[in-house]
């Protein structure tokens, strides 16, 4: 585990539904798709949106995935991701929760 | 004596740290994505990475560049640095003295001479102060050492090692802020032949290679040596090496007097080595004695290496004072018996104390305890970078800190560790700063803060405080930690004859000797610890050289 560079690489990011905004017909199409992988904790995750999947859309336009596990969680870590993704400027912010406790497992 | 609601205290240990971070520079908003976009549909060419910062435990802000060595922008500085010859050595003395004076006392009265003391170490200095020609970087340091009265091999580290805080010792040649990697000088004085030896680790910029990252440097590292003669390129410059004696005749003598009219004859005798005149000043024809070199090494460092907070990128596996506090599970503290012990506290039955004060006081019964704590932050401490060129008695860096809680109920503290004295005093606490400035810390590295703690030898009740910081992510912000623990230790008491304390020195008494459980010499506990990110640096601290 590195606290010294936290970074999340991005991959096989897709969206689709035009440039954001307000028009209404795009939206009601509109989705994203991401795998993010943390550097810290070696998880790997994959997110999605989707409008109509129940899935949240603030007012300032930003978009928040659900993201599920894509594969080991190796330093049992039980990372959550919150990630929000602004279709209008393009911008993409995350943030990760995790654990780290005994790295022999022996958890309490 | 045992207290049960501490005991509840023991089932709690805190195992997992919550951590989270985010996007960096601004969370919120988050990052742009190089997207790219055609009606209707946006991907990534390539896995983007973002950037992101440590927000809890602590806000670890993304590592910041360190300043580089002094000088390594020199021009030619790498050309400068390879030259071996007396001449154009880029290493040069331009200050050094060395003294070391004894006293001697005679009292008399009259002619009748009643006591003449053999002549006893009084004081002593090594000061010098070394200049590199490649880099124009000064070392400058001052050593008041009592090893120093003899003859000694000990290489003496003359650079900003972080030791100098009470102004003891001024090893000098820093600006004061951590860096990543810092000029080296490692100084030996023979004084039984006057010979001197320098070693010096500095660097160099690339910037002869147009095609190299300007990141890119030199590490070189050169030993020298010069002998006490008048030879070489300039003859009137050298190390004089002489001796000298002052008297002092019919002073007063430092206790009161033994009879009426006694006086005192004192006699102070130097001996000593300077640089070109007595004052310690290079003022003779020819400046700065240079010294030529006996061996370079230069090895190119990746592009970074220099400024780079630790891990660098592609070498990720060094240890870090931060990473190895808040990152790999909770820290664990390991309580060791000291070396040459078997014991971690003793109670004296019968306070029979032949070595102190205390033994018109045959009734008085003493306690005293010490043991090493290994905290796993702090164990993978790194040596300096010439360790296999010093003496192993100066530049040990374990990480561990020695003899903490070391103290016998002694002076003023008669009985408060014991129990059944009057003066028991079970919530009495020891603090590392009781034992003044004179003392020595107990370690070898300046990450540690402080210790205190309380012990109570009946119940074998530990409560156990220490703080160390963090500072190689950010100097001017270290992370600082304080851990707690506090239970009961698992000892074996057993009476009999207790083995001298390093405590109290060499001590005949029977007592209570109380060691770990089944014999082990160390204990594990898991501290409860808080952490924050300190807004201010802090500063240097006097650590056990």
């Amino acid at each position: 585990m590195s606290l010294s560079y936290i970074y999340w690489t991005v991959h096989d990011f897709t969206y689709r539904g035009g440039e954001g905004g307000d028009n209404l017909a795009e939206k009601a199409t509109a989705s994203f798709n991401l795998s993010l992988t943390s550097r810290t904790t070696g998880v790997r995750v994959r997110c999605h949106w989707g409008a109509g999947v129940g899935v949240t859309e603030y007012s300032d336009g930003n978009m928040i995935p659900e993201c599920v596990p894509e594969g080991p969680d190796p330093l049992h870590s039980d990372s959550v991701f919150r990630l929000r993704f602004n279709a209008t400027a393009k911008t993409l912010g995350v943030e990760q929760r995790w654990v780290c406790g005994d790295v022999a497992g022996t958890y309490s | 004596m045992r207290d049960k609601t501490k005991r509840k205290i023991l089932t709690f240990t805190n195992t997992r740290t919550n951590f989270s971070a985010q996007t960096a520079s601004d969370g919120h908003k988050g990052i742009t994505l190089p997207l790219r976009c055609s009606p209707g549909l946006c991907t990534l060419d390539t896995p983007f990475k973002v950037p992101g910062q440590l927000t809890s435990p602590v806000s670890l802000l993304p590592t910041t560049k360190f300043h580089p060595p002094e000088g390594i922008s020199t021009p030619n500085c790498l050309a400068n640095s390879q030259l071996t010859t007396e001449y154009n050595s880029p290493i040069a003395i331009t200050r050094f003295m060395w003294q070391a004076t004894t006293l001697k006392q005679t009292m008399h009265l009259g002619n009748i001479t009643f006591f003449e003391s053999d002549p006893w170490a009084y004081n002593r200095t090594l000061v010098i102060q070394v200049l590199n020609r490649a880099t124009n970087f000064v070392a400058s340091c001052a050593f008041n050492d009592p090893e120093l009265d003899g003859d000694t091999a000990r290489w003496w580290p003359c650079f900003h090692d972080r030791r100098d805080s009470d102004g003891q010792e001024d090893h000098g040649g820093g600006s004061g802020s951590l860096l990543q990697r810092e000029i080296e000088t490692w100084i030996q004085f023979r004084s039984q032949n006057g010979e001197l030896r320098i070693n010096q680790t500095w660097y160099c910029a690339s910037t002869s290679n147009s095609n190299s990252n300007s990141d890119d440097a030199y590490q070189i590292t050169a030993s020298s040596g010069i002998a006490p003669k008048l030879s070489g390129w300039n003859r009137y410059l050298g190390i004089f090496c002489g001796n000298g004696s002052n008297s002092l005749s019919g002073m007063p003598c430092p206790l009161a007097p033994v009879i009426t009219g006694d006086a005192c004859d004192y006699v102070f005798s130097t001996r000593w080595c300077t640089l070109g005149d007595r004052d310690g000043f290079a003022s003779l024809l020819g400046g700065p004695l240079k010294i030529p070199l006996e061996k370079v090494d230069v090895v190119h460092l990746p592009s970074g290496e220099v400024t780079e907070p630790e891990p660098y990128p592609g070498k990720e596996e060094v240890w870090s004072c931060t990473v190895a506090s808040l990152g790999r599970g909770p820290v664990k503290w390991t309580l060791q018996l000291n070396e040459g012990t078997d014991y971690f506290a003793q109670t004296a039955w019968f306070g029979r104390s032949d070595d102190t004060p205390l033994s018109d006081k045959p009734e008085v019964m003493t306690t005293w305890f010490t043991f090493s704590l290994n905290n796993s932050a702090l164990a993978g401490y790194p040596p300096p970078i010439t360790t296999s060129t010093t003496s192993s008695t100066s530049t040990t860096t374990d990480g561990i800190l020695h003899h903490v809680g070391v103290r016998e109920d002694i002076f003023n503290w008669i009985g408060v560790m014991t129990p059944g004295m009057r003066t028991f005093n079970p919530s009495l606490t020891v603090r590392h700063s009781d034992f003044g400035k004179g003392w020595p810390p107990g370690w070898k590295f300046p990450n540690a803060l402080d210790w205190s703690l309380r012990f109570d030898i009946a119940s074998g009740y530990l409560e156990l405080n220490h703080s160390w910081y963090c500072n190689d992510k950010s100097a001017e912000k270290p992370v600082v930690f304080n851990g707690t623990w506090q239970g009961f230790l698992p000892l074996d008491c057993k009476w009999g004859f207790l083995k001298p304390s390093t405590a109290g020195g060499v001590v005949t008494r029977y007592g209570v000797s109380c060691g770990f459980a089944g014999g082990k010499r160390e204990f594990v506990v898991t501290p409860s610890v808080v952490s924050h990110v300190s807004e201010t640096r802090i500063p240097d601290r006097n650590v056990w050289a």
